[in-house]
């Protein structure tokens, strides 16, 4: 195992080891003054032969340095996020604006005066605020007498909303909103 | 990364870039990594031990401050060694207006950086340790079977990598691997007593 690891300094002195064993060993020295000083040994003999000059290097001036490190102000980098991540929530933020606003609207809608007293077509879509039971029943059991059925409001709302006209891909007598809008407060 | 990237590069992006994120410890994996090259490159321009070991560490904490800066256009090491340098030159030139109250510049340093006789010189019993320890070392490479010889040579003095001395050895990776750490240990067993018993400081 020793050996092993001693082979393995040997080839990180000489930049020859993998990413990975390199990165083991490394956090192996930083807690093994046996390991530090084995890779000293051998990085003072590389030197001598190339220079025919011995070097020493203490084996605590990593530790030192680390000391020092230690004081200064820790790098919190800013994250460098892709360009798209901007889009997406720009795009997220505006059909939640487009919601509201749809939401708004409906709640502030007239009632239909004459074929449709109790809702509109956009007070389909939302959710109505507790009633009384017995009131809900009630209109529940209006329903089918209504002159202006639901199942009619959701088409021509879903008409006027379909994004397929703007496309052109379907010939159909298009109604934007407002008309929608205007014609049930006729 | 890079299809040319050594793994000694991709681990310095890995490690640069924990630190970027706030990681100290990876630093700490830099300096064990790089400190003797960097001791033994600024021991080039300041020829005293301890006083390069001094430059060498602030060298390291300059880097650690400049870090984030350092976009990796150029591989980490050449950058660090840029660092260590200037520093080195800096070190040199401060040093030199202390003792000779002369204003002296960058491209002073470097005169004296090619001047030997200028550069401190050492005490007689540290010549003579040093010539010691080079005179063991050369005698244990004598005494090593040819093909370690050969494959520690081409690596320390003609700078080849594993591949290319395999190459050239014509013989595997592994085996140029195995002799070159053999012959770095047989070196070791000589050297290790001289070194526990000289004091080198």
């Amino acid at each position: 195992m020793n050996e092993e690891l001693n082979q393995h300094l040997s080839q990180l002195l000489d930049d020859e080891l993998d990413y990975q064993v390199a990165l083991n060993l490394l956090q192996k020295m930083h807690t093994s003054p046996e390991l530090k000083s084995t890779f000293a040994r051998y990085a003072t003999i590389s030197h001598a032969l190339k220079t025919d000059q011995f070097l020493p290097v203490p084996p605590n001036i990593s530790e030192n340095i680390a000391q020092q490190i230690a004081q200064e102000a820790t790098y919190l980098l800013p994250q460098h996020k892709p360009a798209g991540h901007h889009y997406k929530r720009a795009a997220l933020a505006a059909s939640v604006a487009v919601v509201a606003v749809l939401a708004a609207r409906g709640v502030n809608l007239p009632p239909l005066p004459a074929t449709a007293p109790e809702a509109t077509s956009l007070q389909v879509a939302q959710k109505t605020p507790a009633k009384p039971e017995g009131q809900t029943i009630a209109n529940t059991a209006l329903q089918p007498e209504d002159p202006y059925p639901l199942n009619a409001r959701i088409s021509d709302y879903l008409e006027a909303h379909n994004n397929s006209v703007y496309t052109g891909e379907v010939d159909v007598d298009f109604r934007p909103l407002t008309k929608e809008t205007s014609y049930n407060q006729r | 990364m890079n299809s040319k990237t050594r793994p000694g590069e991709q681990l310095d992006e890995e490690l640069v870039a924990r630190v970027q994120r706030g990681d100290k410890k990876a630093f700490d994996l830099l300096v064990i990594k790089y400190q003797h090259r960097i001791i033994q490159l600024v021991n080039r321009y300041v020829k005293d031990p301890s006083e390069a070991q001094d430059v060498a560490q602030e060298a390291f904490i300059k880097a650690y401050r400049a870090l984030g800066n350092f976009r990796g256009e150029a591989a980490f090491y050449t950058w660090l060694y840029r660092i260590a340098i200037n520093t080195a030159k800096n070190y040199l030139v401060a040093r030199t207006r202390r003792n000779t109250q002369y204003e002296q510049d960058i491209q002073e340093a470097e005169k004296i950086e090619n001047a030997p006789q200028l550069q401190d010189m050492e005490s007689p019993e540290r010549q003579l340790l040093n010539q010691e320890i080079i005179d063991t070392i050369k005698a244990a490479i004598a005494l090593l079977p040819e093909e370690m010889r050969t494959a520690i040579m081409l690596r320390e003095f003609e700078g080849m990598s594993y591949e290319e001395i395999a190459v050239a050895m014509d013989c595997p990776v592994g085996t140029v691997r195995s002799r070159i750490f053999r012959a770095r240990e047989a070196i070791d067993s000589k050297l290790s007593p001289l070194l526990e018993h000289g004091d080198f400081r």
